[in-house]
């Protein structure tokens, strides 16, 4: 009984992937994995004297009223997202 | 990126939803700076800033520093118009894609490239990557570098001002326009947009 073709035809065009109009988006790691930020705490810029490095990256956003963010990049590398209000402007911070 | 509350799917870079409810919808892009925190500080002493643990370094400094690797899985280019990791300023206009390679750029001098028939004025941090891509509204004739930091230049307009580069606020008080902007490594950039074109400094 040659069961091995069967079983092959069977598995899924591709492990961990959706292929979507065609194209095939892989999934490296589980949702979530890397955590986004949904509530910022935001700090003065006195107060993050303690936590920052004068050569730290950082992305830096102005809102439409003039607010000034800052959000480090060096801490987006372990949360890629941050989801912030700017002066009523809600934004997804990415890096 | 995925919203949890409409199960959705999104591009990271051209904004797009690529599968749920918003299949098609586009996000609104809203500039950022891409800077150290010395030079957004004295840009904006009263800055926000999100509270987080003290760090030493990036987690990708490695993978900043190694030309060869392109991406997580170490992908090849072939037939590259631009050496794959070289960075360059990624900016959209009237639906054409556009990059500017940084090599082109000195740290702290500004260029003028022309985008189709818009003029666009680019400067660079001198202190980190962090690259300023301005509309020309004004037909700014010369720029010389002048006092200060983080970047104020001398503006020849029919006006003739001061101009600061990394906030785009010229001496009398008038903006330009700023163009979002993408930093990004050029196999990156040029994935999402096949079609880009390359753009070199007016002589």
């Amino acid at each position: 009984m040659r069961i091995t073709p069967f079983i092959l035809l069977s598995l899924p065009a591709c492990l961990f992937c959706q292929v979507i109009d065609g194209d095939t988006i892989y999934h490296v790691l589980p949702k979530d994995a890397i955590p986004a930020i949904y509530d910022p705490v935001l700090v003065t810029a006195d107060e993050a004297e303690s936590f920052m490095s004068a050569q730290e990256l950082v992305l830096g956003v102005v809102g439409p009223s003039g607010t000034a963010v800052a959000y480090s990049t060096w801490h987006l590398d372990h949360h890629e997202i941050v989801n912030d209000v700017i002066d009523g402007l809600p934004i997804a911070a990415t890096w | 990126m995925f919203d949890h509350q409409t199960e959705s799917l999104w591009s990271g870079i051209t904004g797009v939803c690529i599968d749920g409810e918003y299949t098609g919808s586009i996000l609104e892009t809203y500039p950022a700076v891409h800077t150290t925190w010395r030079a957004w500080k004295t840009l904006y002493p009263q800055t926000q800033v999100l509270k987080k643990p003290a760090e030493s370094e990036s987690s990708y400094k490695g993978y900043h520093a190694n030309r060869q690797k392109l991406g997580i899985h170490g992908r090849r280019m072939i037939r590259s118009q631009l050496p794959p990791k070289d960075l360059v300023a990624g900016f959209q206009l009237e639906g054409v894609a556009y990059a500017v390679p940084l090599v082109d750029l000195a740290p702290g001098a500004a260029i003028f490239v022309d985008a189709g028939d818009t003029r666009v004025l680019i400067a660079m941090d001198p202190e980190a990557s962090g690259v300023y891509v301005w509309q020309d509204t004004l037909g700014i004739t010369s720029l010389k570098r002048s006092r200060g930091w983080p970047g104020w230049y001398k503006v020849k307009t029919k006006g003739g001002t001061q101009l600061n580069l990394t906030t785009g606020v010229l001496g009398n008080g008038v903006s330009l326009p700023r163009l979002q902007s993408t930093l990004a490594y050029w196999f990156g950039w040029h994935n999402f947009y096949p079609e880009t074109q390359i753009l070199h400094p007016q002589d």
